[in-house]
């Protein structure tokens, strides 16, 4: 393992023993286990700071992967390291190395205030007390959360609650931070603020392992993707890559005077994305874009154009179609 | 280093104690119920207790006094294996099932002792606990037990034998949790055993001192206890057997919990 390696997995695997009768006395009497495979053979290396995005649809193996990552779960075979330590057997020294957000996970006490909570976590994490009030301070302020530090967490909204969650799961200054839909069912104000806190992360050489499904907390932090599915790792490799295979096509976003042309019509220039009321979204090479619309407008009049590059939702799904 | 890890654990368990202070005084209102029940639970049994000694001397071997002290004995192991042992491990079902179970692992302290200390109410469990003690305690004419300081120490060795023996017993009700994703029926079932206490021990048939051993041991904790205490029956046999199957199930427990954080697969995110 090279010496700025962070996470270091070899053919990871994990398998789970699930009930498989359909009749419900046959299942109690006589219950029948069914193996299912949630990740198969994974290899990944991540070095110290990069901010990776793990990315695959539900239940193709990311949080199982994340899972046993942290030490939470045990793997059924393969080689795991993170930092050098094999994190199920659940070293201190290690678990004071990483944190863990997890968007619909609360690990403050709701009863009570979050500086309370930070209280207990500074003596979890026997953080010097001169470092826990200067650390606390910098992150609330980052944050914009100071003025909530002592109010009764179950009175604060979703917003603040997260970011106090966050606050939570880094006021030890741990080396890892792995981070499981950290944005999930924030504003766009509260979205883009926990962002730009996690590039603030990444610049202090923090390593990041972000789970999300909202494309932008992805562009916006990570420079590598690790896509998975069906328990594979299909795509690792920086985020310019993933998106350059699909640099020569472009879409076309198009608004009719009056209704679009029916999806067959459309679908004889381009691939349709949408096609709903007046409005008809159409992709195409980038050099044969403008004659598609031109195309179109001879027997449809447009009223509104925008030409846009392939969003990072379409080019992640695209490659899970394409994994067998 | 041991002797640190332990001060640091100890640290943790305080401040934890500490945020449940503070969690349990923020719903003051919630424990009166707790305190009321309990005070109803122990007026009525004393009331019962008293009419029924008042027609007969002597129930199987126990006088009125004696019988107040075994009633003393059995409120004492009751809140402390309900209040100590098993809120820790429906604490434990809930947070296995739902999932906050991952929070507590990755916390840089021995599970077990954060589980404990994250479960256990003090405010609560002395609110309840001291009056249900302190009338008990009242009812009982101290000078008039026959004890001795030998027979009070082989009692104090039954009964914390028993804890260690319930200690199993009540992860084994919980253990299905980590097997099968729930078991928070199979661990109410526990209650029925806080029924079964009241006995007179050496008067119970052999198989229920041996099931006491193992499926009742709130049974020996009580039942047992005052009677190695008030050196009624075998003593010697109580004391050994019961010793003896605490430190094989208390090998059995250290199994068990290495088995379930093996099998643990977290609820999904």
């Amino acid at each position: 393992m090279k010496s700025n390696t962070a996470i270091s997995v070899e053919k990871l695997s994990k398998e789970f023993r699930l009930r498989g009768n359909r009749h419900i006395l046959s299942g109690i009497f006589r219950p029948e286990w069914q193996t299912a495979t949630a990740v198969s053979e994974v290899d990944i290396a991540i070095a110290s700071g990069e901010a990776v995005a793990f990315l695959g649809p539900n239940g193709a193996g990311k949080t199982t992967t994340t899972k046993m990552l942290t030490g939470l779960i045990k793997p059924t075979s393969g080689q795991l390291h993170v930092l050098g330590y094999s994190p199920f057997e659940r070293n201190y020294a290690f678990l004071k190395k990483i944190g863990l957000v997890m968007g619909n996970k609360a690990g403050l006490n709701w009863d009570l205030s979050a500086r309370q909570s930070f209280e207990l976590l500074q003596k979890l994490y026997e953080i010097p007390i001169s470092a826990y009030h200067g650390r606390v301070k910098e992150l609330t302020e980052l944050l914009q959360v100071s003025h909530v530090l002592d109010s009764q967490v179950r009175k604060l909204s979703l917003g603040e609650r997260m970011k106090l969650e966050l606050i939570g799961a880094i006021l030890h200054d741990p080396e890892i931070l792995f981070l499981d839909e950290p944005t999930i069912g924030l504003d766009i104000s509260s979205k883009r603020n926990v962002r730009k806190f996690l590039s603030y992360l990444h610049e202090q050489g923090k390593t990041l392992l972000l789970t999300s499904h909202d494309m932008d907390d992805i562009v916006e932090v990570c420079d590598r993707a690790l896509v998975i599915n069906h328990g594979r790792i299909i795509f690792d490799d920086s985020m310019d890559k993933l998106s350059h295979q699909y640099s020569n096509i472009r879409y076309a976003r198009l608004e009719f005077v009056d209704a679009s042309p029916n999806r067959s019509f459309a679908e004889k220039y381009g691939e349709v994305l949408e096609a709903k009321g007046n409005k008809l979204v159409i992709g195409a090479d980038k050099k044969q874009i403008m004659k598609v619309i031109a195309t179109i407008s001879d027997k449809y009049p447009i009223q509104d154009v925008a030409i846009e590059r392939v969003p990072l939702e379409l080019i992640i799904e695209d490659l899970y179609t394409k994994t067998p | 280093m041991r002797k640190l890890r332990i001060k640091h654990t100890l640290r943790v368990v305080l401040a934890s104690q500490k945020e449940q202070i503070r969690s349990e005084t923020a719903f003051l209102a919630n424990f009166w119920a707790d305190v009321l029940t309990a005070i109803i639970y122990v007026v009525t049994q004393t009331v019962f207790i008293d009419l029924l000694f008042r027609r007969a001397g002597l129930i199987a071997g126990y006088s009125r006094n004696d019988f107040f002290f075994l009633m003393f004995v059995n409120q004492f192991t009751y809140f402390s294996t309900t209040r100590l042992l098993a809120l820790p491990m429906f604490l434990l079902v809930d947070s296995v099932r739902f999932g906050h179970f991952d929070l507590m692992m990755l916390r840089p302290v021995p599970l077990r002792a954060y589980l404990y200390a994250r479960a256990i109410k003090p405010i609560s469990t002395l609110l309840a606990a001291v009056p249900s003690l302190l009338i008990f305690g009242a009812m009982i004419d101290w000078s008039r037990l026959n004890i001795g300081l030998s027979s009070v120490i082989l009692g104090i060795i039954v009964w914390i034998s028993g804890y260690f023996i319930f200690r199993t017993f009540i992860f084994a009700l919980a253990y299905p949790v980590f097997t099968e994703g729930d078991a928070t029926d199979s661990l109410s079932g526990f209650f029925w055993t806080a029924s079964m206490n009241q006995m007179p021990y050496q008067n119970l048939p052999q198989f229920m001192k041996v099931l006491s051993l193992f499926i009742i041991p709130t049974l020996l904790m009580t039942a047992g206890t005052v009677a190695v205490i008030l050196m009624k029956g075998t003593s010697a046999t109580i004391v050994v057997s019961s010793v003896a199957a605490s430190l094989l199930l208390s090998i059995v427990f250290k199994i068990m919990w290495k088995r379930a954080l093996n099998n643990y697969s977290s609820a999904s995110s």
